[in-house]
């Protein structure tokens, strides 16, 4: 997404995540990959990340995919 | 079941643009109604009810446009689907119509949005999509990726829609965009959600159309003789839950919404003449038609770019120019639609007219809500 409502930084990665093993699919936010970079499927891992804080001041804790670096490349 | 079609006494339309403040959503709405009474020859009294389809209005938006038009006192309702909320309008005033409750009834599809909308549209924020940065460019950019990669499509077949959507529009007084754009423009303009760019995008609009909708004894108090086009029955579908890793283009909602048409208006989809295709994007144009089975699954990208769907070819798709050109004030478009459905099936479309035209069908798509194929879809099939 290269555009987005006031209040939302761009550019910033959606997609589709399939998880074959158990037939579910998640929308879901993709990082550790330049926007331009992202194409049908790439291997995935999840990870937790921030996700915003609760009206007491909580830290809320949601998930995020990361691009898994192809073989032979070492992780950064 | 059969209901009785609803037949267009008038329509009338407030050019789809952007406003500045003072052109209320209120002063939008009584310009349309104004418009399609005098396109009637009829009178406020003859009124029996307003069906008022918005989404960004407000609360009683509806009532607050029946007092300044002069329906002050009458039965008002307001209809939100989102995108699809216009159509609705439309399809609750066919339901009263057929059902005896009133014999004249205006609709109105009305949104100010250029005030209060900016950097496009999204679903309610307690929707788990909207909560992970989901607005609606994103899913169909994500559409299009798929559709390129199992169709082996092009990106200029995708950018064709808005190409020849544009081309229409120049005929279309009521358009926001008025002018042809060439392929080379939509390639290169600013991305959006790859593979779309901005031409690929419906923009963000202010505009009201108005349809006045009326049953046999109706037209016979407003005194009309001739023929009149007819709504012979308005589709409504809601998205289905989805499980499982399944095509993201199956567009079964479309699927379902197009049998819904069939069946409500007792005809079929090789009688459609021209359709009226919500191409909020431009993928979306050619899925959704492909969806209701207009177009073979996988070519409605090639058709596009041959031609097939431009006024002139086998099956027409918004000849008005459509959202893309037309512009996108979302409660106002269900009901533009049947503004020019009505016009082509009068024969009185000008340069963007479908020769011979005697069915025609639109589709709108409101909304998303997480784990499902859509909000809501509306399917209504005009005849003269």
């Amino acid at each position: 997404m290269r555009q987005a409502p006031p209040g939302v930084a761009v550019p910033y990665v959606l997609a589709q995540v399939d998880l074959p093993d158990d037939d579910v699919r998640l929308l879901t936010t993709v990082v550790g990959a330049a926007p331009e970079d992202v194409a049908l499927d790439l291997p995935v891992t999840l990870e937790l990340a921030p996700f915003g804080t609760a009206a007491d001041g909580t830290a809320l804790l949601g998930y995020r995919f990361r691009v898994r670096p192809s073989r032979g490349e070492v992780p950064a | 079941m059969s209901l009785a079609p609803a037949h267009v006494a008038g329509v009338g339309m407030v050019r789809f643009g952007k406003y500045p403040a003072e052109v209320t959503l209120e002063r939008m709405a009584v310009g349309a109604a104004r418009a399609a009474l005098a396109d009637a020859g009829a009178a406020l009294d003859a009124v029996d009810g307003l069906y008022v389809g918005h989404v960004f209005g407000g609360p009683v938006a509806g009532q607050r446009i029946a007092a300044q038009l002069g329906l002050d006192g009458r039965p008002v309702s307001n209809h939100e689907n989102y995108c699809a909320s216009g159509a609705t309008a439309v399809r609750e005033a066919w339901v009263a119509l057929a059902a005896g409750l009133h014999d004249v009834v205006v609709v109105i599809g009305v949104e100010k949005m250029t005030d209060r909308i900016s950097g496009g549209v999204r679903p309610d924020p307690g929707d788990l999509d909207a909560a992970v940065g989901y607005v609606m460019a994103a899913g169909h950019a994500m559409s299009a990726r798929r559709y390129l990669a199992d169709h082996g499509a092009t990106r200029e077949q995708i950018a064709a829609v808005a190409v020849k959507n544009h081309a229409h529009s120049v005929h279309n007084p009521y358009a926001q965009y008025q002018k042809p754009v060439s392929l080379e423009q939509v390639l290169g303009a600013r991305p959006i959600a790859e593979p779309l760019g901005l031409l690929d995008c419906s923009p963000i609009s202010d505009g009201a159309a108005a349809v006045l909708l009326a049953s046999p004894a109706g037209l016979r108090r407003l005194g009309i003789t001739g023929p009149t086009p007819r709504v012979l029955g308005v589709g409504l579908v809601s998205g289905g839950v989805l499980t499982g890793t399944g095509d993201l283009n199956a567009e079964d909602v479309s699927r379902r919404a197009g049998e819904e048409a069939w069946k409500l208006a007792g005809v079929g989809p090789e009688e459609i003449d021209l359709v009226e295709m919500h191409d909020c994007f431009t993928i979306a144009e050619i899925v959704r038609m492909e969806g209701l089975g207009l177009i073979p699954r996988g070519q409605g990208a090639a058709w596009t770019a041959d031609g097939h769907t431009s006024v002139g070819g086998r099956l027409p798709v918004n000849p008005s120019g459509g959202l893309l050109s037309r512009g996108h004030p979302v409660g106002a478009t269900g009901a533009a639609q049947v503004c020019e459905l009505t016009w082509q099936l009068r024969g009185t479309a000008g340069g963007r007219q479908v020769e011979g035209a005697r069915t025609g069908l639109a589709y709108c798509k409101g909304g998303t809500v997480n784990g499902t194929d859509g909000g809501s879809v509306t399917t209504v099939v005009m005849a003269r």
